[in-house]
């Protein structure tokens, strides 16, 4: 048996049939494309046996056969809502996920695995240093001991929105408090993925400086309207009440020339706790920044007047006053700074 | 040539569960739309009524898109076979990344809730950057070392570099105290990421677990032999090894044993590598991978640590007049609670 196709002259009408309509049908199921004139709509249950339902690859050269297991009930796969075209996700097939939640593990409800294989590998990639509050000088992770302080006689608060400590200046104009890498084992650069980032507020914005971020300097302190003039390699948060700053900056630049300045548009204010991620991509071409001020969360990058890729760069947040006699106080509630070898 | 009312049965046949794939096997080149629901797929073996009792069928349902998609199968490219995933199933992913980031800028939005791996489950210690004697976890202010330190950061990543005095025999290494180390018992795993500088020939290397709290004896290309040396594993390079590392290993009986690896891992002094050797206690068993690939089982008749508590070490010895360094990215040990 064969599908048969007579292939004749049309012989039919439209109250009478002919040979070429079942050869239509039988052309269907080999092959011939009738997408344009007649798409086929299946409203009856069309069941494959397992192994008989295959999809092409575009060539038709092979295919993916879909395969049944050996279910005692029947089951209903459901397609999600998607929000642009989507690939299947296979169990064994290299895929990167996104969007993905995956719950605690274990309790009642799931039965997450998270084998050593998925643990192990960030510990040693994924290198950190965090303070966390506590001796001004002791961090965790690589930069542990490998930080010096200014004007840093820390007072500890914890509050509604967290518990931080306190850096402040002294009542002389100039005077800065804050916490730099002194030591290059502290050090980061563009090439291993540095990610920086810290929450903070102010109790006052008027007559002082702030700068945090990663500066190509172990050995002071950033200050002045050009904090990276000279030139010195950045890329820094930036606020210069004496710039006339009102919003954010992103202080940055390479080994050539003044220092930078990107318009974050995020309002520089008293009392309010932000939080600041600056970070270099995997890219390895730019950096990029984020400001999250408890109600909004803004982002940007920057990919020219940036440190080389090998640069050293270290940790540093200072606050500076510019008045005298008017102490200015930076409400630091961590710093985070990890790297990730490629 | 005439059609026949088997012909119309043939087409009938078709569509009541007759299987024509040996002599007609459809094959549709026409655009093929199923309603939601409308296709199924019934499990292996079953040939009844769909939704009967054993003609259980997978039901197909799409949901309220607004636009048309379009949805992808993967290559499988080195799978013949492989499973669909989906959102509650239980299932066992492999070759899977969860990318990380958390700025809006190369966010993933992969959430993974809290996890009872460390500490609960796991404990860890090793080296990561920063002060060559300050370990992160169980380990802090259990190491000890050798050489100088300098620190370096280049495309490959983070890493400190450990330089022997000029030789012959003097060594530059990274270890814990014993104190510090894990039971056999708790299915260890070791990791590193390292770089030899040094050329193939007159220098010794290691990574791995030993029992002591000491290097291994200088001068000696059986490193497992070291006095008090009752219980080892890990990668070894002796001055005997030219082309090769080798898997050394050592136990109960007192044997020092050096396996060649299968496939074989060529000393390479231009390009990072990342070592890795697990214990499983209960089965007796060893394996080992090499820059991420499957686990390698070493031969189960040979002898291992098995009741030793066993501490990290990583090192070089010269043994010639002159210096001889290795890259240390990072060095990890890993051992699990059994709460």
């Amino acid at each position: 048996m064969a599908r048969k196709q007579l292939l004749k002259t049309p012989s039919g009408s439209a109250t009478i049939f002919g040979g070429e309509d079942i050869d239509y049908i039988n052309q269907l199921l080999s092959g011939a494309d009738q997408t344009s004139a007649d798409p086929v709509v299946v409203k009856t249950i069309w069941k494959y046996r397992s192994s008989k339902l295959q999809i092409a690859n575009p060539a038709n050269t092979f295919n993916y056969n879909i395969a049944g297991q050996a279910i005692t009930a029947d089951k209903t796969l459901t397609i999600p809502v998607l929000g642009g075209d989507r690939s299947f996700v296979f169990a064994n097939t290299a895929q990167t996920l996104t969007n993905k939640t995956i719950v605690r593990s274990p309790t009642a409800s799931d039965t997450n695995l998270f084998p050593d294989a998925q643990v192990m590998p960030n510990i040693g990639k994924r290198k950190t240093a965090i303070f966390s509050g506590s001796v001004s000088t002791q961090v965790s992770g690589f930069a542990n001991g490998a930080i010096s302080v200014v004007n840093a006689t820390l007072s500890h608060t914890n509050a509604t929105t967290g518990r931080y400590s306190t850096f402040s200046t002294t009542t002389t104009s100039g005077s800065q408090s804050g916490q730099r890498s002194n030591e290059i084992r502290a050090a980061v650069a563009r090439c291993v993925r540095p990610r920086y980032v810290t929450k903070f507020r102010f109790t006052a914005v008027n007559a002082m400086r702030y700068f945090a971020g990663l500066v190509a300097t172990s050995s002071a302190f950033v200050t002045g309207t050009g904090p990276l003039d000279g030139p010195l390699e950045g890329y820094m948060l930036c606020y210069r009440s004496d710039g006339v700053d009102t919003t954010w900056k992103i202080a940055h630049n390479d080994n050539s020339g003044t220092t930078v300045f990107d318009d974050t548009t995020v309002t520089v204010a008293a009392n309010t706790t932000y939080i600041v991620e600056l970070k270099a991509p995997s890219s390895n071409d730019k950096f990029q920044w984020s400001i999250n001020n408890g109600t909004t969360t803004v982002t940007g990058e920057t990919t020219t007047d940036i440190p080389a890729s090998t640069s050293l760069i270290y940790p540093q947040q200072v606050i500076e006053t510019l008045a005298a006699s008017d102490v200015k106080s930076n409400n630091l509630y961590y710093w985070l700074l990890e790297t990730v070898d490629p | 040539m005439r059609f026949g009312g088997e012909d119309t049965d043939y087409v009938n046949q078709l569509l009541t569960g007759v299987d024509e794939s040996a002599s007609d096997p459809v094959d549709i080149n026409t655009l093929w739309k199923f309603r939601s629901g409308k296709l199924q797929l019934l499990k292996p073996g079953a040939s009844g009524t769909p939704g009967t009792s054993t003609n259980e069928v997978y039901i197909v349902n799409g949901s309220a898109i607004t636009s048309d998609k379009t949805v992808s199968l993967p290559l499988l490219t080195s799978l013949s076979s492989d499973s669909f995933a989906f959102d509650i199933s239980t299932q066992t992913f492999t070759n899977k990344t969860f990318p990380g980031g958390s700025a809006a800028t190369e966010g993933s939005n992969n959430y993974i809730g809290d996890i009872y791996t460390y500490p609960a489950f796991r404990k860890s210690c090793g080296y990561i950057g920063g002060s060559q004697t300050a370990a992160i976890g169980y380990g802090q202010g259990q190491v000890g070392n050798a050489g100088t330190p300098t620190h370096g950061i280049g495309s490959t990543g983070k890493y400190l570099k450990l330089t022997t005095a000029t030789g012959p025999n003097t060594q530059a290494g990274w270890k814990q105290d014993i104190t510090a180390g894990a039971g056999i018992g708790d299915n260890p795993t070791l990791a590193c990421k390292f770089k030899i500088n040094a050329s193939t020939t007159a220098y010794r290397f290691g990574i791995g677990w030993i029992n002591i709290n000491a290097y291994p004896t200088t001068g000696s290309d059986d490193p497992l032999a070291t006095s008090g040396l009752t219980g080892g594993a890990g990668l070894f390079k002796r001055s005997t090894d030219t082309t090769n590392v080798v898997i050394g290993h050592k136990g109960s009986n007192g044997t020092s044993v050096y396996d060649s690896t299968s496939p074989s891992i060529a000393i390479d002094t231009t390009n990072p590598h990342i070592f890795r050797i697990k214990a499983d206690n209960a089965s007796s068993s060893f394996q080992y991978s090499w820059d991420n690939g499957s686990y390698v089982s070493l031969p189960s008749n040979n002898d291992y640590p098995t009741t030793t508590t066993l501490s990290l070490i990583a090192y070089i010895e010269t043994s010639e007049s002159a210096t001889k360094d290795f890259d240390l990215y990072w060095l990890i040990g890993d051992s699990q609670e059994f709460p």
